[in-house]
């Protein structure tokens, strides 16, 4: 040990030397003249992630008591402005806990990255909430959500077949950002934000536009980026499936009125289970056991598509295009001069790049895995038959905005009779009923 | 709220939020607009003003565009932080935009009527699941086609094996290299030219076959080095330092290059001494490039049709003399002894460039010596002399090899290297033989007058001296035994050279002496007079002979017969 | 009834599964070195002056600027970072200067010597100067992360498209990688 030191301080020394040496050596002034003190401003107070952790542990909690307990909107409402006032334009939206899977995932790969605590906490703290709450997380503390709610105007309806098909998007954009966080090929969440410029009030034209139009799509379309881009809500969705309590529309019991169905912007209420059935329903347990056969042909599809896909994307990676600049001999190119110029043997650069190599591959391969898996369930959860006898939630998509509790009769009623909660006038449908449904005769 | 109240506020309201949107939207473009004239504005990319500026450093008395410069730099600044001020209240502008439209809405939702339909009863069927499996079932196929096909169409072109291509490599060859004389005592330094016959059948004042005599502009005790045709001199004085080219064949000037505006030259020149001048070093060429430093320490790299490459100052020396240490190329490398009172150095650049490659801080006293390069074990080195030794570094790495003690007093020859054995010989010091793969001393000798301009030369088992007071001597390199002495007229400044298996040797009065090498006795087989006085070691060519005399350049050589 | 019973049940069962699970991945972290929170720098000895500090950057102007290392500057009158190539007057005239902003001011200490100073609010972190002073001077400009205007971005723009991979993370302790 003493010797490592002294071989440091040795080494450190015989730098200073080196360092000392310059063509003009500082003039020895004979005015007095004393050189001035370089400036060096210090970041964001080193406590304020931490405050901004304690504050989305609280923001939570009064979300929980909002959803559950207070069955309010309103005081909602007030929590949806501080967190995007909050998380959003004080805090510049950085870290954010959509954000944080890659730094978690960084942190796994390279043993040397640095994962701090409030880092940590954000992509923790809402995954335990989601387990034993649902998803409070993304209905008040989320800035993103929570510009997304605010503007949300007139609601329209996505198509099904549309909505199903979208929804594909989230959990191949998880993997994708996963791997990519994985291999050391950037953070492409945090790359293609489109609300980070927004809070920041600065940023590329491209993600600007992009962020302006989430905007506008969400005053006409129910939170278009958390159900269909949002790779952190795959996660909670998977943890609020667990969840001890979810959103019940009605407090006491469901006369079956069909209001809240379109009270839900986001189209996840499930209507109870039909007195009939379409088809009957060995068919559909047949074609579920079919799905289930082909599903490891479908991931395996996958792997070899991830396979072959791996060869052109190392295009992508740095260090392997630093590698073939090299080996092209592009002295023009300013990555291949920056490295010469580093004297670092192009030897070490090979070496680096074959396991770089390997890695990715992996990479990509298992990335063709996690996308069949995805299709094939995906096919098998749109032919599961529904269980429920009451109007409920989708436990995994709702996003707990609380806007169906002004919908239920027998809340308004409670409400008129003053037993239970602080719920305000209930709020005027901004819903036009779906012709289709509301003629359905009894 | 009465509904007379309500319908009032919901129409202010609506007015507001109307307003407020075309509000947003005019900020939103011109927002956009200022975003794309403030890309195009930016300082970092405009080209015009500094185009214009290197306009103005060539036509220095220009005011027209010297004004016209001012005001566009004023105009531009101007124009670029107003752009970012004005972006930034746009941004704030929007956010409160944004704000009050948020407002609106909240009061268009709380003061809208119910319209809650409550006729709705229960009579949902399962839909058909169908049409959706079919849509997964297409999209997740999609997906894979559309994998597949990205994979394909890159693959093609991105495969690693069919990139090949190996470093781009010099186009100078060892052979073209051994061939000339690019540095001062020749391709290693070390006064050895090997593979030509040194011409002999000369007289200057005479003319016999003088073929051409031209006065080298500035002074400078550097020695010519040649290349194919093109003949490279240093001379510089107080005002100037420049580079000279020299058709070799016929003696006209090709260009000349001033070793002027590098940043770092020093505004108050250094003082040197008479007899070592601003242009004592001998500069080098690569075959592609000439490098020349001079005494304030600048180092400049010019291309052969005269064109600056890269240029540096290494800082101003402090030397007693003046910096005189001669330059010495390899193919690729750029080796520089650069010695002062404060510190040593010994630094290798890249040709091409300039880059530093490597830098050898050494602890040792400064000398006034010059590189040479040497080859043992398969391994180059680059030896050099200090005032207190003899040092070996690695060419590749510049890791000190071996160190010798043995040097005292002024030192200003170089070494040399013949049969495995590194020659030295200094006034106030030794001749010494050094074996340069163990780095031992094989043999010392201080009995013996010692040159302290003039670097020895060596022929087999023989090395030459030839010192300052006239003195001509023959050493033994096994044992350092001395063989014979022979005392002549003038001194030498200028060192021997061994060309095929003569020896050439000029004394200070411009009289040079064709030696036979011979270990039993001085072998005279000839003199030639110069006919000024020369310090410049000569360098030589295929029958061909060029001199640096003090003052003028003459290039000797068979004439050919005119009918 | 006792479906929705069994239902519960399991998925009590699951989601304490999952929580185990949960926790259970977060404990090595406990075990890691401590992990201070980190900032982005640029390591100005790996710098190669491309110029894209200016551009890339999520913020305008960036927040990468110039600083001036006074320990290790010649105070040169010809100071290769504030001039052209060759300026025709060693004034403080525009055609003169090298930076684009006239972002350096200037000042005279004593003869022959001037002070460099930048001015940071004009400073867009193009490197220009950084450049001439690293080719022919000491290297006492370079340019650095000033945190009194980086937004810490999780992804840093500038990182991702530095050629030279000048970019790190730094711990909070030590913000700045200066010279001299």
């Amino acid at each position: 040990m003493t010797k490592l030191f002294i071989i440091t301080v040795l080494f450190f020394s015989g730098m200073l030397l080196i360092a000392t040496e310059f063509r003009f050596p500082k003039p020895e002034f004979t005015s007095g003249y004393e050189s001035p003190i370089l400036q060096q401003p210090l970041p964001t107070a080193e406590w304020m992630p931490y405050l901004a952790l304690g504050l989305l542990l609280l923001v939570m909690i009064l979300t929980g008591y909002a959803v559950y307990k207070w069955r309010s909107r309103r005081i909602q409402t007030v929590l949806i402005v501080f967190s995007l006032a909050f998380f959003g334009f004080f805090r510049e939206g950085c870290v954010c806990a959509i954000g944080s899977i890659q730094n978690v995932t960084a942190a796994l790969a390279d043993a040397g990255f640095a994962l701090s605590l409030p880092v940590l906490g954000f992509f923790v703290l809402p995954l335990l909430t989601a387990l034993f709450f649902g998803r409070l997380f993304c209905g008040a503390a989320c800035p993103m959500g929570a510009l997304q709610e605010l503007v949300l105007v007139r609601p329209l309806r996505v198509p099904k077949t549309l909505d199903r098909v979208l929804r594909l998007i989230p959990p191949l954009y998880l993997g994708a950002a996963v791997l990519f966080a994985f291999c050391g090929l950037g953070f492409i969440i945090c790359s293609w934000d489109p609300f980070v410029s927004l809070f920041r009030l600065s940023g590329s034209v491209f993600m600007l536009g992009a962020g302006g139009f989430i905007v506008i799509l969400s005053i006409f379309i129910a939170r278009p980026y958390c159900r269909y881009i949002c790779p952190y809500g795959v996660l909670l969705k998977a943890a609020a499936f667990f969840s001890a309590r979810q959103v019940s529309i009605t407090p006491d019991e469901c006369i079956k009125c069909r209001l809240c169905e379109q009270a839900c912007p986001s189209d996840v209420i499930i209507p109870p289970r039909p007195r009939k059935y379409s088809e009957p329903g060995f068919a559909a347990v047949h074609r579920i056991q079919w799905l289930l056969a082909i599903t490891p042909g479908i991931i395996a599809i996958g792997i070899i598509a991830g396979y072959l896909l791996a060869k052109p994307a190392t295009a992508l990676d740095s260090q392997i295009t630093l590698l073939r600049n090299i080996k092209a001999g592009n002295v023009e190119n300013e990555a291949v001069s920056a490295f010469l110029a580093t004297g670092t043997p192009v030897k070490d650069l090979a070496i680096r790049v074959q396991q770089r190599k390997y890695k990715l591959k992996i990479g990509w391969m298992l990335f063709g895995a996690w996308s069949g898996l995805i299709i094939a369930g995906s096919l098998i959860a749109a032919s599961r038959r529904r269980r429920n006898q009451d109007f409920i939630p989708d436990r995994m998509n709702c996003v707990c905005c609380s806007r169906c509790y002004a919908y239920c009769p027998r809340e308004l009623k409670i409400n008129k009779n003053g037993t239970t909660g602080n719920s305000p006038e209930p709020q005027a449908s901004r819903l036009q009923p779906r012709p289709g449904n509301a003629v359905g005769g009894c | 709220m009465k509904t007379e109240n309500r319908k009032l506020l919901r129409q202010t309201v609506t007015i507001v939020a109307k307003v407020t949107v075309v509000f947003m939207i005019i900020v939103a473009v011109i927002m956009v607009m200022q975003y794309i004239q403030l890309k195009k504005i930016s300082p970092e990319s405009s080209t015009l003003l500094p185009s214009l500026r290197t306009e103005l450093s060539a036509d220095r008395k220009n005011d027209v565009l010297r004004t016209q410069i001012r005001e566009l730099d004023l105009l531009t600044r101007r124009a670029w932080f107003t752009g970012q001020n004005q972006l930034r209240t746009g941004g704030l502008l929007l956010l409160g935009a944004g704000g009050v439209l948020l407002v609106a809405f909240i009061l268009l939702g709380l003061t809208a009527k119910k319209r809650v339909d409550e006729k709705s009863c229960l009579g949902v069927t399962e839909p058909k699941r169908t049409g959706l499996l079919i849509a997964l079932a297409l999209t997740g196929g999609g997906l894979f086609i559309g994998a597949l096909a990205v994979a394909f169409i890159y693959d093609i072109g991105n495969d690693d094996k069919k990139i090949a291509v190996p470093l781009p490599e010099r186009k100078v060859s060892a052979e073209e290299f051994y061939a000339n004389w690019p540095c001062f005592r020749g391709p290693d330094a070390s006064g050895i030219a090997p593979g030509r016959k040194l011409f002999t059948d000369w007289d200057i004042p005479s003319g016999h076959n003088l073929l051409w005599k031209v006065k080298v502009p500035r002074q400078g005790y550097s020695s010519p080095v040649v290349w194919n045709d093109k003949l490279f001199v240093t001379g510089g004085d107080k005002k100037e330092r420049e580079i000279y080219c020299y058709n070799a064949n016929s003696g006209e000037l090709l260009w000349r290059h001033s070793a002027s505006g590098i940043s770092g030259s020093p505004v108050k020149l250094p003082k040197v001494a008479d007899d070592t001048g601003f242009a004592a070093s001998t500069p080098a060429t690569d075959g592609q490039r000439i490098f020349a430093a001079f005494a304030t320490g600048d180092l400049v790299c010019v291309d052969f049709a005269g064109n600056r490459v890269w240029s540096k100052n290494l800082g101003v020396p402090e030397n007693p003399y003046g910096y005189s240490s001669s330059l010495l190329t390899t193919p690729d490398k750029l080796i520089v002894q650069y010695d002062d009172e404060r510190r040593q150095l010994l630094l290798a650049f890249d040709s091409a460039t300039g880059r530093e490659l490597w830098r050898k801080q050494r602890k040792a006293v400064i000398a006034w010596s010059s590189p040479i390069k040497i080859e043992v074990t398969g391994r180059n080195q680059i030896v050099i002399l200090t005032c207190e030794s003899v040092e070996g570094f690695d060419l590749e790495t510049g890791e000190q090899l071996w160190r010798e003690d043995c040097m005292s007093g002024e030192v200003a020859t170089s070494a040399t290297f013949a049969g495995g054995r590194v020659l030295v010989a200094n006034d106030n010091a030794v001749a010494a033989a050094i074996d340069p793969i163990k780095g031992e001393i094989l043999w010392e000798n201080d009995e013996i007058d010692l040159p302290d301009v003039s670097s020895p030369v060596a022929f087999g088992n023989m090395m030459f001296i030839f010192t300052s007071g006239g003195i001509a001597e023959c050493v033994n390199a096994q044992t350092g035994e001395l063989l014979w002495e022979h005392e002549l007229e003038d001194g030498f400044y200028n060192s021997p050279l061994l060309v095929g298996d003569r020896i050439i040797v000029i004394d200070k009065k411009g009289i040079a002496f064709i030696i036979k090498p011979d270990a039993k006795k001085f072998m005279l087989e000839r003199t030639c007079k110069v006919g000024e006085m020369v310090v410049a070691t000569p360098a030589p060519g295929n029958n061909r002979l060029w001199i640096r005399g003090v003052q003028y350049l003459y290039c000797v050589g068979k004439k050919e017969q005119t009918p | 009834m006792s479906e929705e019973h069994v239902d519960k049940k399991r998925r009590t069962f699951l989601r304490w599964t999952a929580f185990a699970v949960l926790v259970a991945c977060c404990l090595p972290w406990l075990k890691r070195k401590k992990q201070h929170d980190t900032v982005w720098q640029l390591d100005p000895e790996k710098c190669i002056q491309c110029g894209r500090c200016a551009t890339a950057c999520v913020l305008i102007p960036s927040a990468v600027k110039c600083v001036h290392a006074y320990a290790i500057c010649g105070y040169c009158d010809l100071c290769s970072g504030y001039y052209i190539e060759k300026p025709s007057k060693l004034d403080t005239a525009a055609e003169n200067q090298l930076c684009p902003t006239a972002a350096i001011k200037r000042t005279f200490i004593e003869d022959p010597y001037f002070e460099y100073t930048i001015i940071e609010e004009r400073c867009i972190g193009c490197a220009k100067c950084v450049k001439g002073c690293d080719a022919f001077g000491n290297g006492s400009l370079f340019i650095q992360v000033r945190h009194d205007r980086c937004t810490n971005c999780n992804s840093c723009a500038i990182a991702e498209v530095c050629p030279a991979g000048a970019f790190k993370r730094v711990p909070v302790k030590q913000t700045y990688l200066l010279k001299g």
